[in-house]
């Protein structure tokens, strides 16, 4: 479980932080000297005196990218806005999170920061000025998880604070401890918006879905945030447990390795647009996925993305099996002794499909579809491994002809570059950290990605995002499948108000400070289906997406948080809309 | 006698170092350290790289695997544990947190186990063939063959769920060392807590002790020194509490010190049924990550456990029985 | 002569099984006297340590036991516990076969007897000890204080027997009940544990009862012998008349099958014991018997006069008269 959606959870931790993925250059490359050894600070943070804290600005500024300002963002700071000990949220913090982003060995991505040249003061210690060597679209995906510059040794290495406690919150919420057992917030009393609405909650971990729901239904917790499964509300059914229902941003789909220089069968373009015709996609979703979904789901067409603003429905009508017969006998390719095509009298490819093994739905869509496409003159087999040999070795390697895997798409599309760009092929030039796993290379469509990525206006970028989708569509390179319910489930005679409200959103269960505590025990109980190992909020540990819903969210600010509808907002940490200016 | 155990002592010593340093040479091999840090963190810069390699002794070749094996061990006994290597967390504190847990929970049902295993096996022993065997025999049968999985899920049916739906709150919790929001120590929660995961593992202690009790007394009392024993006229009594028992508990405790080990081990199902924090998840998380600095301690307790009751096992029976006394 | 101190009317043993009941033990009589030693003769299965152990209550519960067996005046037959734990080890002792079984592998061999003792006298462990020692060495275990705390596997088999001696007497029995004490003994060892027997006989003035198949043991050491087939006796007299005149075919055959000197083979007894689930009419040896008549079959013999002996046959006179056979 853990390591099977690992892609997903490395893009959810994208979007608190940074942005999805690995793109651009190391973090490292830029300043690491000045990263001091990994001595064992203290990470009390929340101990700083009120009346002495720290300086508004940091000594020697942020950033540390080279070249000309081609992009400019001013955020002035609500004036009310305060860490837990009082003192003001000021350049200072914005500074140090970004150097400690950059800076901090072993940070899990720098995209987006490595893009700027300066943060300095503006009129006041409270007016953040960022200056960026290029424009950068993605912005709002920048300046979340604030670190309060006070609370650290060395803001450019924080790999050794945050080590089992974050003591500091810009947010509803203090953490008021964490351990193996459970993790609990009271209100923190500094903060400057609504207050929350329960003395505390509490995150109790839980190791799978039968002892989650023996929990909810023995009244144990109030509300559990469970992996969707075909059967799961009636699992659940119980006269004071309600549900909620959602499609969000998790997609699976089939990637098909094509670079041309790694060799495979789907390197030949022909061979791999008959193969797509011939692949019966409204089959699959019939026979695996509307199960899965209580029938409520359908065939997602837009790509690697999910409906919104980006999509363009590219992939409607792929299904053509007498369009590829004809494709392939136009080309030379002819069916051998065994019923498979081959071009030109050679051998029949073999085309080696991996899923993780254990993975019921993944093995049923092997078990359901290799038939039809050897029936169809394709010579498919089965080659899986486990999911660290999938996730962590087969996948990254590209050292696959088919794949079948789950990616969450953030309400950015800036992870596409990182996917799907030329130059992100692992290759030496990458040091073989490039995230492009099928291997595609359309020098339009990067082009147009990277224009995308610097178009601060959102109707073109939709349109230039728009026709990547095309091009990808044209090119056979993935086909999406299913976008996936979520589902929260409550008790009733426990939880009350918003509960419904924010399950579809990136941030999860985030408005937890607006729900009433029915049963009037004096807390909120959340079940937790992974339990965070690690707090630090820019290293490794934030690479899970249960990380961040339930240690970061709570208490470090956010510019912008990201909504239900999968779109972005300003939080009150700013006076209002930050000013963007492309220089 | 103190001879024998001295010697056993000081056997255990060498075999402690032998053992866990294969433990450790296979872990080393086997989840290649260096790769799993490197995975983890996948931006580390090479100073924190080799920062990693040299507070964990990660060297190369046999005399760099038995430098590092001593490099280690002397941090481990000086409590100079090299951190974990997702987020660079101190290891002894959760470990000591975890083992804790494991140990109350492991020791408190062997003990509870045992001694109703025992007091059964008595039992059916002393009147063999009745309606009495019949029923305990075929209730050990079906504990025995009933996984803990699903005993705990009846468990937790019967006491929370349905309870809960009955009387509008759960007799006994499903999860956890103390409900939610609990802070600092609390002995009525804890048992109460402890309760369901301790009877899952009570019912397969119960049921395997009942059955060794029984066979082993039935051994006894079959002997004919227990005939000698009832023609010299001392009370039934004494005959059953210094001839039959004391001699039918000899092979069983040598079966029990060996048993800790592996339900200690075996407990990592329950605490995972029952969201207990113990040794289970904490190797399982450990060993997700290929975290060594996590790993290597886990090992090494449990190498000890094992080494340290096949010592009590033996010095217990070499107590216990004369026959096999002073290590021949 | 003295009074009886061990006597038995019509003792039977029957086991309950599944497939019905086995009668061990059909109507015994047998008394024993003070100072003699009876030696209690059969094949395997004759139920000649079953009626001893059943006279001591040492069979299993489900064992049904009737008839009469008195120590004195005391009856034993439905005897409360309490009663037969005074009469066990005090009045009645017992030797059995096998000694290193016979003892508690567990427990010190001094501890062994010191709880005999202190289970009919009220000493101190200490007094008790020192009596442990002195008997140890009446039976002839040199250096008795430091075997006293050895355990049973530190002995040889011969110097376990003498320690089930030193305990059978250690509270001074009026009957010694020894079942096959030499059986499972080297031959050489056998001569000596009988002497110690013997020796201590004379030296209590116990009654002793010698279960054996030997009748070369009893022969040597017994005053009196009975033979026992099928559950019951056969023959009884004086060991001198019952081996020079034996008047049963059965006893005939034992001794027929007794090693002699000048004998040119040994001529086993043909056939095997009957299944005592169902024992056969009459006279139960007669399926094996060489002289077996009609008569044999209808009736069952019981025990008369014949000669200086007790013959259960209904042609003991006649085979009386053939010495030697």
């Amino acid at each position: 479980m853990t390591k099977k959606t690992s892609r997903v959870l490395a893009l959810l931790a994208g979007a608190s932080l940074v942005i999805a993925a690995c793109g651009g250059d190391d973090g490292d490359s830029s300043s690491s000297d000045t990263g001091a050894p990994a001595t064992e600070a203290p990470s009390d943070g929340g101990d700083t005196d009120t009346s002495a804290c720290g300086s508004g600005t940091l000594e020697g500024g942020a950033g540390g990218a080279e070249g000309e300002a081609a992009m400019r963002i001013t955020i002035d700071i609500n004036p009310d806005a305060v860490w837990q000990d009082g003192c003001p949220i000021t350049v200072a913090d914005f500074q140090c999170s970004v150097n400690a982003t950059l800076n901090t060995p072993g940070s899990i991505s720098t995209t987006g920061y490595d893009k700027i040249i300066s943060i300095e003061a503006g009129a006041s210690d409270q007016q953040v000025v960022v200056e960026f060597n290029e424009v950068y679209a993605p912005y709002k995906l920048l300046f979340g998880g604030l670190i309060q510059a006070s609370a650290v040794e060395d803001c450019n290495d924080i790999s050794t604070d945050f080590a089992d406690s974050i003591q500091i919150s810009g947010r509803e919420w203090i953490m008021d401890s964490w351990s193996p057992e459970q993790l609990v917030f009271t209100p923190n009393p500094n903060y400057w918006g609504d207050a929350p609405s329960t003395e505390r909650v509490v995150m109790v971990p839980f190791a799978d879905f039968d002892t989650q729901s023996a929990a909810i239904l023995a009244g144990e917790v109030d509300f559990i945030y469970p992996q969707f499964f075909a059967g799961i509300t009636d699992a659940l059914s119980d006269a004071n447990i309600t549900n909620k229902v959602e499609f969000g941003g998790d997609y699976e789909g089939f990637y098909f390795q094509s670079d041309p220089n790694r060799g495979g069968p789907f390197s030949d373009p022909i061979f791999r647009e008959a193969f797509v015709k011939s692949l019966d996609r409204q089959g699959v979703f019939e026979q695996i996925y509307i199960p899965l979904s209580d029938g409520q789901g359908k065939l997602l067409e837009c790509g690697p993305i999910v409906p919104g603003p980006y999509c363009n429905d590219s992939f409607v009508g792929q299904y053509d099996p007498e369009g590829a017969v004809a494709l392939l006998e136009a080309n030379g390719w002819a069916k051998d002794g065994s019923g498979y095509w081959a071009k030109d009298g050679g051998e029949a490819p073999t085309i080696r499909w991996i899923i993780n093994t254990g993975n019921t739905r993944r093995e049923n869509t092997q078990a359901y579809l290799i038939p039809l496409m050897q029936a169809a003159g394709f010579n498919v087999v089965a080659d899986n491994c486990d999911a660290a040999c999938y996730f962590q070795q087969r996948l990254p390697a590209l050292d696959y002809d088919m794949a079948m895997y789950i990616s969450t798409a953030p309400p950015d599309p800036a992870y596409l570059t990182a996917s799907f760009a030329c130059d992100q092929i692992p290759s030496d030039a990458n040091n073989n950290a490039g995230q492009n796993s099928t291997g595609w290379c359309n020098e339009e469509a990067t082009a147009l990605l990277k224009e995308a990525d610097i178009t601060v206006d959102e109707g073109p970028r939709s349109e230039l995002v728009k026709q990547v989708m095309d091009l990808m569509a044209g090119d056979y390179v993935m086909l999406p499948l299913f976008q996936f319910p979520k589902a929260g489930f409550w008790r009733t005679d426990r939880l009350g108000g918003p509960v419904d409200a924010q399950l579809n959103n990136y941030r999860a269960f985030n408005n937890f400070s607006q729900w009433e505590d029915v049963d009037g025990d004096g807390q909120i109980i959340l079940g937790a289906e992974q339990w965070p190992e690690c707090l630090n909020p820019v290293t490794e540990c934030a690479n899970s997406s249960w990380m961040v819903w339930t240690t970061a969210f709570p208490v470090l600010p956010n510019v912008w948080d990201t909504t239900n509808g999968g779109t972005f907002e300003i939080t009150n940490l700013v006076a209002g809309e930050p000013t963007v200016e492309v220089l | 006698m103190l001879r024998f155990v001295l010697r056993r002592l000081l056997w255990a010593v060498p075999m402690v170092l032998i053992v866990t340093f294969l433990v450790y040479v296979a872990l080393r091999v086997g989840t290649n350290p260096l790769a799993s840090y490197l995975r983890v963190n996948q931006r580390a810069s090479a100073k924190k790289i080799q920062q990693y390699i040299e507070t964990n002794g990660l060297y190369e070749g046999f005399g760099g695997y038995l430098r590092g094996y001593f490099q280690w061990l002397q941090g481990f006994v000086t409590f100079d544990w090299p951190r974990s290597i997702k987020g660079s967390r101190e290891v002894w504190p959760e470990f000591r947190d975890a083992m804790m847990n494991t140990l109350r929970l492991g020791l408190t049902a062997t003990g509870i186990g045992i001694l109703i295993g025992l007091s059964l096996g008595v039992f059916v022993a002393l009147k063999p063939g009745g309606l009495r065997d019949t029923t305990v025999n075929t209730g050990a049968f079906v504990a025995i063959s009933t996984p803990p999985y699903v005993s705990a899920l009846i468990l937790q049916l019967v006491f929370a769920v349905y309870w809960n739906r009955w009387f509008g709150s759960s007799l006994l919790p499903t999860s956890g060392v103390y409900p939610p929001g609990n802070r600092g120590f609390d002995l009525f929660l804890m048992i109460k807590h402890m309760v369901l995961p301790v009877t899952v593992v009570v019912i397969q202690i119960v049921a395997v002790y009942t059955r060794y009790m029984r066979a082993s007394l039935l051994e006894v009392l079959n002997s004919e020194y227990m005939r000698t024993a009832r023609s010299k006229g001392i009370s039934e009594r004494r005959v059953l509490v210094r001839h039959a028992l004391r001699n039918a508990l000899i092979p069983i405790v040598t079966v029990a010190a060996i048993d800790i080990g592996a339900i200690l081990g075996g407990l990592i199902i329950t605490e995972r049924i029952f969201s207990y924090p113990g040794l289970g998840d904490f190797f399982l998380g450990a060993y997700d990550n290929g975290d060594f600095p996590q790993m290597m301690p886990w090992m090494f307790f449990f190498t000890l456990v094992v080494i340290f009751f096949n010592l009590v096992a033996d010095v217990s029976y070499a107590v216990l029985d004369p026959r096999i006394r002073l290590g021949r | 002569m003295t009074e009886n101190v061990l006597s038995l009317r019509d003792f039977r043993v029957t086991f309950p099984t599944l497939f019905g009941d086995v009668q061990a033990v059909r109507g015994v009589d047998l008394d024993v006297r003070a100072g003699e030693i009876l030696g209690v003769v059969g094949e395997s299965g004759s139920g000649k340590s079953v009626t001893f152990l059943g006279v001591m209550g040492l069979l299993p519960k489900s064992a049904r036991i009737s008839g009469s067996a008195t120590v004195g005046d005391t009856e034993l037959v439905g005897a409360s516990s309490r009663i037969m734990r005074e009469v066990r080890g005090r009045r009645v002792a017992m030797i059995f076969q096998d000694p290193l079984s016979a003892l508690n592998p567990t427990h010190r061999i001094g501890d062994q007897i010191v709880e005999m003792i202190q289970a009919h006298n009220k000493v101190s462990t200490k007094a008790a000890m020192s009596r442990a020692i002195e008997l140890l060495a009446e039976v002839g275990i040199p250096q008795p204080a430091e075997r006293a705390r050895q355990y049973p596997h530190e002995f040889s088999g011969g110097m376990r027997q003498r320690v089930m001696i030193a305990m059978a007497i250690a509270n001074d029995p009026e009957v010694l009940i020894a079942d096959e004490p030499t059986t499972a003994l080297d031959v050489t060892v056998q001569a000596q544990i009988l002497e110690i027997l013997q020796r201590i006989q004379s030296e209590l003035n116990a009654a002793v009862v010698l279960i054996t198949h030997d009748l070369g043991v009893v022969a040597r050491v017994a005053d009196r012998v009975q033979g026992m087939y099928a559950g019951r006796v056969v023959e009884r007299g004086s060991v001198e008349s019952v081996y020079d005149h034996p008047s049963h075919p059965y006893t005939r055959g034992l001794l027929q099958s007794l090693p002699t000197v000048g004998r040119e083979r040994l001529q086993p007894i043909p056939g095997a014991p009957p299944n005592m689930m169902d024992p056969p009419s009459g006279c139960a040896f007669r399926v094996r018997c060489p002289h077996a008549i009609e008569r044999c079959a209808d009736e069952m013999p019981s025990l008369l006069p014949v000669g200086d002996v007790e013959s259960a046959c209904w042609r003991a006179d006649e085979l009386s008269k053939v010495v030697g056979a």
